[in-house]
């Protein structure tokens, strides 16, 4: 049964469908019929290799900024003073 | 009889104090822009001046608060989406067969290395800015996040599925903006300005 279904996404899988196994592998475990699929996609499509490499860099590229846009203490004052200003400007005394 | 509510401004300010930094770094992670999350944080104070009479003190403070800053974070991206030119940048990378429309490019290279690249990362937020109030927020929660599938369907109100194929997409116009804007860009440059 699997191994049928194997054979159907070797013929029919289309770049957008194995890029989308790409991007599931990151999330969670593929099925049998779908790591088979991809595999078989992937031995014969030079530019779904590519892109799973890619991501590779962009996932990993993604993390580092993630790191780099936490609100340091400095900023987190200066944006808790302009948010203040505001407050003011709305609320303020009349 | 003190029926005197507290001072608007000073009940704000407090807030502010006590909860601004979780509220901000909350709105940051959800938005393009610092600018766009304190606007938001201070859309959030005003609203809750005006709500205050139905804060009961159920739910803890910055919790009430937290949840006014999500409906004004999706009014945000709800007013994005009718501007739609969002996205309109990207390219649409596969054909009507969904194949590659062009096949992506040799980047060279060890993934690892090209991620420490400052410009590679320079252009990958530059990219991260263009995709759309769907896309962004789900790639940012997962990747940037990294909260757990079931979070991020709660947090934006979608099904895993919904979120699968979002994430798909999020990557694949992620993938196709950097082969425009750093690949194709002579290395070590940023890319000049764009000449349709």
């Amino acid at each position: 049964m699997s191994l049928r279904s194997a054979c159907r996404n070797l013929l029919t899988l289309s770049c957008e469908d194995a890029a989308r196994l790409v991007s599931d592998a990151q999330e969670r475990r593929l099925t049998f019929s779908e790591r088979w699929g991809l595999r078989a996609h992937l031995a014969i499509c030079t530019g779904c290799r590519r892109f799973r490499q890619q991501l590779k860099a962009i996932e990993s590229a993604a993390r580092k900024l993630a790191g780099q846009d936490c609100v340091s203490s400095d900023q987190s004052v200066a944006a808790r003073e302009r948010i203040a200003a505001g407050l003011r400007d709305r609320l303020g005394p009349q | 009889m003190t029926d005197s509510a507290p001072d608007p401004l000073q009940q704000a300010e407090t807030w502010l104090a006590d909860h601004g930094d979780a509220l901000l770094a909350y709105a940051m992670r959800r938005t393009p822009s610092a600018a766009a999350a304190e606007d938001l944080v201070q859309e959030t104070l005003l609203a809750a001046l005006k709500a205050a009479g139905e804060f009961r003190g159920q739910a803890a403070v910055q919790t009430w608060l937290t949840g006014i800053l999500r409906r004004k974070i999706a009014d945000f991206y709800r007013r994005a989406a009718r501007d739609a030119r969002v996205e309109a940048e990207l390219v649409e990378p596969f054909n009507a067969d969904r194949q590659w429309r062009e096949r992506p490019g040799d980047w060279g290279g060890d993934p690892a290395q090209i991620a420490e690249s400052a410009e590679f990362q320079a252009a990958l937020a530059a990219c991260l800015e263009k995709l759309g109030p769907t896309l962004r927020p789900a790639f940012q929660l997962r990747v940037l996040d990294q909260l757990k599938t079931e979070e991020i369907c709660s947090e934006l109100d979608v099904t895993p599925t919904n979120l699968s194929v979002r994430l798909a997409r999020a990557r694949v116009l992620l993938r196709e903006c950097l082969e425009r804007t750093w690949f194709a860009a002579p290395q070590g440059k940023p890319p000049g300005p764009a000449s349709d």
